[in-house]
């Protein structure tokens, strides 16, 4: 019995002894050390958002299948950020950024279903962070059944328009 | 325990010191080798801790900042063999703690990934295979705080000197006597 309460109080006395190791290592690394309380609560300011579920899969089209549509019978929605857009997107695509932190509100995924009317939806994103997939993904959950999002995102579509080139 | 309190009567022999050995070197080199990116980035291992949302904000960095230290000691002790069991106790307690937050994190739903070592590639997401394995590393370690660090350990040879420096001194006492 002797035996194991030494066990317990030398494995506490390690425990003392390496915890005041990583303190004081802390201390020593002086600008970049990190507080022992956190200055911004890790649960207050939403850094743990978590990573939308996706609850449909709304299918993958090639782009060059894209491409080969009748431009009016679809609407292609860009996903990405707005500065992105701005620098180039395919032409006739609509801005509707989509941000993984603060998912667009049902209203506006509303708003847009009416303005695509009979026209079938196509979601460009960046493929980084799968913004097509995901934004497409709430299309399908609000109800629409004809959604599409495109493999390799918006900058792919725009290669593949480029490639078409004019005339054709 | 009879032999300098170090080992036991089947814990003693060659073929259990063998295994006492591989055990304390897989477990000292495992926990070594995840306390290293935890001491060099302790923000990114803090964050890990709070993805588990079980401590409160006030406890994850002061534990982001000492638990990596307890696993650096407790694996350099394991692997040297030198106060094998209560080091042995040590990881057995963080490897408890482990699965008891892994579950908690499982009945939440939390889909997040261990946080265990530093490669995006060697983190496992949570989930049963994880409790296993942290299980059968915890079975290792009550087998080392039962058996101890065996033959080839530091704990042996202070204990085998012990012993000779007794052996020295007794007939010495008996010359005087």
């Amino acid at each position: 019995m002797i035996k194991v309460l030494k066990m317990v109080l030398g494995c506490a006395v390690i425990a003392l002894l390496s915890a005041g190791a990583g303190l004081g290592y802390n201390a020593l690394r002086g600008q970049g050390d990190l507080p022992l309380v956190a200055s911004e609560g890790y649960y207050d300011n939403k850094v743990f958002v978590p990573c939308p579920e996706v609850l449909s899969h709304p299918e993958a089209l090639e782009p060059s299948r894209v491409l080969r549509w009748n431009p009016d019978r679809l609407l292609v929605v860009d996903a990405r950020e707005e500065e992105a857009f701005a620098k180039g997107h395919h032409e006739g695509s609509v801005s509707f950024p989509y941000s993984v932190l603060f998912p667009p509100e049902p209203s506006e995924v509303t708003a847009l279903i009416a303005r695509a009317g009979e026209r079938t939806l196509v979601v460009c994103g960046d493929p980084e962070i799968g913004s097509g997939e995901l934004l497409a993904a709430d299309f399908m959950q609000a109800g629409v059944e004809q959604v599409y999002h495109v493999k390799g995102g918006c900058e792919a579509l725009m290669q593949g328009q480029a490639c078409k080139g004019p005339g054709r | 325990m009879k032999e300098g309190g170090v080992r036991g009567p089947w814990t003693g022999t060659w073929p259990a010191s063998l295994v006492t050995l591989a055990v304390r070197l897989v477990l000292g080199a495992v926990f070594l080798y995840a306390c290293f990116f935890k001491i060099a980035d302790p923000e990114d291992f803090a964050i890990n801790i709070a993805t588990y949302q079980i401590l409160p904000d006030g406890l994850v960095n002061v534990l982001a900042l000492t638990l990596p230290w307890l696993e650096l000691v407790a694996g350099v002790l394991l692997v040297a063999g030198a106060l094998s069991r209560e080091a042995g106790l040590a990881i057995a307690g963080m490897l408890v703690v482990f699965i008891v937050a892994i579950l908690m994190a499982m009945d939440k739903g939390l889909q997040i990934s261990c946080g265990c070592f530093a490669s995006e590639q060697a983190q496992a997401d949570i989930g049963w295979p994880k409790v296993i394995e942290d299980a059968a590393m915890l079975a290792g370690a009550a087998w080392v705080v039962v058996a101890g660090g065996g033959r080839l350990s530091v704990d042996e040879l202070l204990a085998r000197l012990k012993r000779n420096r007794g052996k020295d001194v007794e007939p010495s006492r008996g010359e005087g006597t």
